[in-house]
């Protein structure tokens, strides 16, 4: 039934590209494919509905997502009836077919028959009107788009294009006899029409069924007409559209509920997303605030909750917060304290005079102040974070604190004891190589641990003790030699007792000299104690000066005089120039020539025999002293061996004895000079050196004249 | 006094001769005096050095010095003289205020070497020149009939 229909050549009644090739009606099977599709795509919204979950959407997002897949559903579902509309459309039609044919078929048999009937009851010269009122009652038939009734040479006798008879009926061709196959019996059969443009008209019509039986007459009608006559009825089957637009008003109702839905749905979802959107801004504003932090939220329900908790919670991180700051400024001030105090720690450990090494748990220098640097020739850059014997490079400052590093009890404690302990502080002066000579260290060791009572490491303090060991070396020097200069009087003294006891000086000159010795030896013995208790009151501060206007040519030629005989054993050459008009000295007498004859003992005690000794007294104009009067300079010079320049500060420190005069063993207990400037300080002058080694020595002793001279007793 | 001490005995001489080192005159002078007035010929000298020199000159049979001089120390005189040691039999005595450990443990090492602590007593140096010369004596003695 549905085959394809060809065409006869030569009938072109219509265009041929107009008619699709091979049309196909719709059936059934169609709307199955379409619900295939659809529920293709609600698989595939599914899919994205179980994807959704997974991403970590936040609220105003997914009331979005809320809002777009119910559109996305709204959608689908009009997919979905738009395709369900499509292929009822196409059903219905389907049904319409079966029933145009059947309709077709029956009335074709009816309108032939009545043909028949007609054409043979009625007149010869009649039968054309009795066709043509077939064709005209048929003409209201429902759905007949045409009627015409063919002659055997297919000439119209009657037709509803309004034709004359015999007219052949231009532009519509006519189904060809040889194909007419599938024909009943009777030879009725049908054909399908597409496209087709019926003569006298313009519109092409959509689908058209054309219905053919053949009009049976009897002999004698058959012989008047030449043969069997042909009965074509068109019927238009109504196109998709017609059938659409039947379905689409039946829809309508549907689609406006589904439209409204749809609006409602979004509105619904607008309200729902209303109040999330405004709690996003204002959790936006709230997080771009630095104080502002509670919500304004117009909302009820949930969101009005969350709001509502959100500003309780505010609150609660207000008070919270504002612990926050407090803690934190007071760490900022305990962290201020903190950085005081470990810079003050630091300066005071920089400060310290004795050099701190300290060295960690696991035996690297951690720290080192400066006078660690110092003691120890190194440097703090040097020495951060490197072990003592990669830095230290005095090795029995190593040798001492290698065996304490070394071992894990010294510097760890008793680890591996059940309680830790401390290991002893250990002390050792040691002596360590300079480029200006050896120093003396005096080096402590104390293991330290740290806050857990775990061992912590080693500090070491070290502490240059060269001064004191040349300080104990001149003290045990001066001991000596006071032992000595005490003894040696008293040495005289015993022995010449003893003899004049023994009466082994019967001589009565010998006698008087005897008596004589005893006498300077006990006066050397009294000058010697005397020195020493000023020296001692001078250290002290308990110098009390007996000042007296003193004659000074007196004074400096008693000195000379004392001296003589010491000169005169080494046969030096002593000579003296005194000035004339030698102004007084406000001073005490006593102290005064003590100074005057240590210089000239000095000079007479360290200079070669047989050298020059030479003494001058004058009043230095220009320099000017604190009383106006000028200075008097009583300068004692030698051509001795000189003092090193390295030595000529030194020699008027206490207990200090020269190089030279310790070698040439020259007899003197260290405290001439020291005595001999603390007197010049204490009478307001000075004692100034100018020494060369090899050439001798110069001493001026320079004091201020008295503003007036008197004779003095 | 003298006489006891058998004459010529002591390096061809009829008196022992006693050299005396001290840097103090007075000293000198009287260690000189009681020995001289014990019999005894005495030459004195002011320092190490010319210590030294009238040692190596006279050949004495005692050298009394004091330890601590200027120049030249008494050790070191007495370590220089120690030289002579196998030349003539001498006797040496030191003076000295301080003993320390060295130069007690040099005296010790033989017994001509006699010490007298300062401040001493001329009889002391008496006692000590005349008994060691003794001594030396008798050991020269027994060593000759030996």
């Amino acid at each position: 039934m549905n085959s394809a229909p060809s065409y006869r050549a030569g009938h072109t009644i219509c265009d041929e590209s107009s008619i699709p090739q091979g049309q196909a009606i719709p059936w059934p099977g169609a709307a199955e494919q379409a619900t295939d599709t659809a529920r293709a795509e609600v698989r595939m919204v599914e899919r994205i509905l179980q994807l959704l979950p997974s991403i970590p959407f936040r609220n105003v997002e997914r009331g979005r997502i809320l809002s777009c897949i119910q559109m996305l559903i709204a959608a689908t579902f009009l997919a979905a009836v738009g395709v369900m509309s499509v292929a009822s459309i196409r059903y219905a039609r389907s049904g319409a077919t079966k029933e145009l044919v059947t309709r077709g078929t029956i009335v074709t048999s009816i309108i032939s028959r009545a043909a028949a009937r007609a054409l043979e009851q009625t007149a010869a010269a009649d039968w054309r009107a009795a066709l043509d009122r077939v064709i005209y009652d048929i003409r209201a038939e429902e759905g007949l788009e045409f009627a015409f009734i063919l002659d055997s040479r297919e000439r119209a006798l009657a037709h509803s294009f309004g034709s004359k008879e015999g007219t052949v009926i231009s532009g519509f061709d006519v189904v060809d006899p040889q194909a007419r196959e599938g024909w009943t019996d009777d030879g009725f059969y049908y054909t399908v029409r597409s496209g087709v443009t019926l003569p006298g008209d313009t519109a092409k019509r959509d689908t058209v069924f054309e219905f053919v039986r053949p009009i049976t007459l009897d002999a004698a009608a058959r012989e008047k007409l030449m043969g069997n006559l042909e009965l074509h009825l068109g019927f238009a089957l109504p196109g998709f559209w017609s059938f659409a637009g039947a379905s689409l008003k039946r829809l309508i109702p549907g689609l406006a509920v589904a439209f409204l839905m749809l609006i409602i749905g979004n509105y619904m979802a607008g309200v729902l997303v209303r109040p999330l959107r405004m709690l996003k801004d204002e959790t936006a504003s709230a997080a771009k605030a630095s104080d502002e932090w509670q919500l304004e939220v117009e909302a009820t329900g949930e969101i009005a909750d969350i709001a509502r908790n959100w500003n309780e919670m505010v609150e609660n991180f207000r008070g919270s917060y504002k612990n926050v700051v407090e803690a934190r400024r007071e760490l900022e001030v305990r962290n201020r304290v903190m950085l005081y105090e470990k810079k003050r720690t630091e300066a005071i450990v920089d400060g310290l005079s004795d050099g701190v090494v300290v060295i960690d748990a696991y035996g690297k220098i951690s720290s080192l102040n400066r006078e660690g640097e110092n003691l120890l020739d190194i440097t703090r850059e040097d020495a951060a974070s490197r072990a003592p014997r990669d830095v230290i490079k005095d090795q029995p400052v190593l040798d001492f604190i290698a065996p304490i590093l070394d071992s894990p009890e010294d510097r760890r404690g008793k680890a591996s004891g059940s309680q830790t302990k401390k290991a002893p502080r250990r002390v050792a002066d040691l002596e360590v190589q300079r480029k200006n000579g050896s120093r003396h260290l005096r080096v402590t060791c104390t293991p330290v641990l740290n806050a857990n009572q775990a061992p912590g490491g080693v500090i070491t303090v070290l502490r240059d003790i060269t001064q004191e060991r040349l300080e104990e070396k001149a003290r045990k020097d001066f001991v000596s030699s006071v032992t000595h200069e005490l003894r040696a009087p008293l040495t005289a003294i015993k022995s010449y007792v003893e003899m004049l006891i023994d009466n082994e000086a019967k001589d009565p000159n010998l006698q008087r000299e005897f008596f004589n010795t005893i006498n300077e030896e006990a006066d050397r013995l009294a000058r010697l104690i005397d020195d020493m208790l000023n020296m001692s009151n001078i250290e002290v501060g308990n110098m009390v000066l007996n000042k007296s206007l003193v004659r000074t040519r007196k004074l400096v030629e008693d000195a000379v005089n004392g001296v003589r005989s010491a000169a005169k054993n080494k046969s030096i050459e002593l000579s003296v120039s005194i000035a004339e008009d030698l102004p007084d000295i406000e001073a005490d007498k006593e102290m005064l020539r003590v100074v005057v004859t240590n210089l000239l003992g000095n000079g007479i005690k360290y200079t070669q025999d047989g050298g020059q000794v030479f003494l001058s007294a004058e009043l230095l104009k220009d320099p000017g002293s604190a009383s106006g009067n000028g200075m008097i300079a009583v300068t004692v010079a030698d051509n001795g061996p000189g003092i090193p320049d390295d030595e000529q500060d030194k020699i008027f420190e206490k207990f200090y004895r020269a190089k030279g005069a310790r070698e040439q063993k020259v007899a003197g207990n260290g405290l001439g000079l020291a005595l001999a400037r603390e007197i010049a300080t204490l009478h307001g002058g000075d004692i100034k050196l100018t020494s060369k080694e090899g050439e001798g020595s110069k001493f001026a002793f320079l004091l201020p004249a008295a503003k007036t001279s008197r004779k003095v007793s | 006094m003298v006489e006891e001490q058998e004459a010529g005995r002591f390096n061809e001489r009829a008196k022992p001769l006693v050299l005396t080192v001290d840097d103090e005159p007075c000293v000198g002078r009287v260690v000189q005096l009681k020995l001289e007035n014990a019999g005894y010929d005495v030459v004195r000298a002011s320092s190490g050095a010319e210590g030294l020199r009238k040692f190596v000159e006279l050949r004495p049979d005692v050298l009394i010095t004091d330890v601590r001089m200027p120049g030249m120390s008494g050790i070191e005189l007495c370590t220089r003289c120690e030289e002579y040691r196998g030349s003539w039999p001498f006797l040496i005595i030191v003076l000295t205020s301080q003993l320390d450990e060295e130069t007690r443990a040099w005296l010790e090492q033989n017994p001509d070497r006699k010490y007298v602590p300062k401040p001493f007593s001329p009889r002391e140096i008496l006692r000590t020149v005349k008994d060691n010369l003794n001594c030396m004596a008798a050991a020269r003695r027994e060593g000759t009939t030996a």
